[in-house]
């Protein structure tokens, strides 16, 4: 990647190029996949002032080639099976202005995307900062953006395993995000209040458990018709106590609406963490708190006939809700001179691990097994110490 | 979807709403005086710990005259200032030189040592950008430098200070004879 600036009139030009090429040569189990991948960049935007405002405006061009060969658990040759080529001009238009003696900041953008398999799209966005007082702020965000799929991305384990993908995918996954929140900071304590909501439309879905006419096992590539909504509410402190000695708390809650699965890992309703960071001298310590909140696994792992179908290898079903949990983290490092210092630490020390609760092995509702039952720890305790040399 | 955003946006009214009764002075952010110039904006008070985390000064602590230079690694003007506020601060005794840094602790003070810096240096606090706008720096550019007396701003620039501004702000704001301009 480089990029060059230019000041022309008031205005300042800039270009920027990258490129890059992935190599994948992959197996899991006995399937086998050989990617290659190339992407470039390019960009040129001017940025410039037009009465009282900030005005950035340009235009860039992206390009992703994918190119596939490998061969199924079965032993059968594929090639070129989830290969792609997108390109994407796009132009854009960004503003910033201040309002009220800077005490209201904006910052508004649109973006045109012309992609070659998903047509056009456009993205505004819009930014507002408002200070009540030095110490205490209000931030606004609203905008859309989209993402343009590939079965490459959305695959099991990074390979494919399959003698074919049926593309039944014409919309790209398009976000809208709104977002507000509240802020007090002053020299030693900060306060932040938010919520947010996402919502993601014709989210990509690929199931590698479809069958064609002739029975052959196949995957499909599509779009979920439903959407998938995330709403959350968090609230974060910092505290400067002494002048070393620095605590911090804060505490999230999630409410999540999707169909069956397109969300495939669990995630918590509620989420706290509590901190402490000490810093004088040549020693820095650390400890970290972790309370992680029971998942609705029965939601999350629905098989879109409202339960799991998920067994423990003696037939017990798994259970419907994970057990609420808590992980501590420690560490310190010591800095003996400019060039030598010494770090040490141990992570989750309560030693809590999910499989000591469940297991992550499960049979599903066909007999098929899978290891991905996932909600908690999958390492326990874990203690390090090291050197660093600075040069 | 549309009721989860009526509700969002009630959320988030409220939560506005509050922040304007909070605000009961009705107080908008001071506007930074032009560069270089003497200033009789926001009374400003402070209480920020060292670089080296091992006590809190607070603005009431400093008697006399003080000048409070922000500054960060990743702006030359910042570092190309250093060696002046050094220099000033060795021969004008009766002012408090203080930098805050709006980097971590310890690359601030790694870069420091390394320059003979021995100024008073002092971490940005929660959150520099507020920190910045109640000195009176409502963009958080830099570098920004304010001169006070008694927590009441004497001078503030934002940009580079010079060896003209120094001598400046020892006449706006000082007791001391000012700063010579011979002195490296």
């Amino acid at each position: 990647m480089t990029s060059g600036e230019k000041r022309i009139g008031d205005g300042k030009l800039r270009f920027a190029f990258g490129a890059a090429e992935h190599k994948q040569d992959s197996f899991y189990e006995l399937a086998t996949y050989i990617g290659k991948q190339k992407q470039y960049y390019a960009e040129a935007s001017y940025q410039f002032p037009a009465v009282d405002w900030l005005v950035t405006t340009g235009l860039n061009y992206r390009y992703e080639d994918l190119r596939s060969n490998g061969s199924t658990a079965d032993g059968v040759v594929v090639n070129g099976i989830d290969n792609y080529v997108y390109r994407t001009p796009a132009f854009f238009l960004q503003g910033y202005r201040a309002f009220m003696d800077d005490a209201l900041e904006v910052n508004a953008s649109v973006r045109y995307d012309k992609h070659n398999v998903f047509g056009s799209i456009a993205s505004p966005r819009v930014n507002a900062l408002y200070h009540h007082t030095p110490k205490l702020s209000s931030r606004l965000s609203m905008g859309t953006g989209f993402r343009a799929p590939t079965s490459f991305f959305e695959q099991d384990h990074g390979i494919l395993d399959t003698i074919r993908v049926i593309r039944d995918i014409t919309q790209p996954e398009k976000s809208t995000n709104v977002s507000y929140a509240l802020s007090y900071a002053d020299d030693r304590l900060a306060v932040t209040g938010s919520y947010n909501f996402n919502r993601i439309l014709n989210f990509a879905i690929l199931d590698p458990g479809q069958t064609d006419a002739a029975g052959n096992l196949v995957t499909l590539f599509t779009s979920s018709t439903q959407p998938v909504t995330v709403q959350g509410v968090d609230i974060n402190m910092s505290y400067q106590l002494l002048p070393s000695l620095k605590i911090q708390a804060a505490a999230e809650a999630f409410n999540y609406k999707f169909p069956a699965g397109t969300l495939v890992f669990a995630r918590p309703k509620a989420k706290g963490y509590f901190g402490v960071d000490y810093d004088r001298g040549p020693l820095e310590m650390t400890a970290k708190l972790v309370l992680t909140g029971p998942m609705d696994l029965r939601k999350f792992h629905d098989d879109g006939s409202g339960s799991q179908n998920r067994f423990n290898f003696d037939g017990s079903p798994k259970k419907d809700k994970s057990a609420t949990f808590a992980t501590l983290d420690l560490r310190g490092e010591y800095k003996f001179n400019k060039t030598l210092g010494m770090y040490a630490g141990v992570d989750n020390v309560f030693d809590y691990k999910q499989s000591d609760k469940e297991s992550f092995l499960f049979v599903d509702g066909q007999g098929g097994e899978d290891v991905t039952h996932l909600w908690g720890p999958s390492r326990g305790r874990y203690i390090y110490a090291g050197l660093k040399l600075a040069f | 979807m549309l009721s989860q955003l009526t509700v969002a946006g009630l959320f988030a009214s409220a939560m506005f709403a509050i922040g304007q009764v909070a605000a009961h002075d009705g107080a908008h952010a001071p506007t930074a005086a032009p560069a270089g110039t003497a200033s009789t904006g926001a009374v400003w008070r402070f209480t920020l710990s060292t670089l080296e985390g091992d006590r809190f000064v607070r603005s009431s602590d400093v008697a006399g005259p003080v000048l409070i230079n922000f500054w960060s690694l990743d702006c030359p003007p910042c570092i190309a200032e250093l060696p002046r506020l050094q220099a000033f601060s060795n021969t004008n005794k009766d002012w408090t030189v203080l930098l805050v840094a709006t980097d971590s602790a310890r690359d601030a003070k790694r870069f420091l040592d390394n320059r003979g810096i021995t100024l008073t240096s002092l971490r940005a606090g929660t959150d520099a950008r507020a920190l910045l706008r109640a000195a009176g720096n409502p963009s958080g550019a830099l570098p920004y430098s304010r001169a006070q007396h008694q927590d009441n701003p004497c001078f503030t620039k934002l940009g580079e200070l010079s060896e003209q501004d120094l001598v400046k702000i020892s006449a706006v704001c000082g007791n001391s004879v000012g700063w010579r301009a011979d002195t490296p």
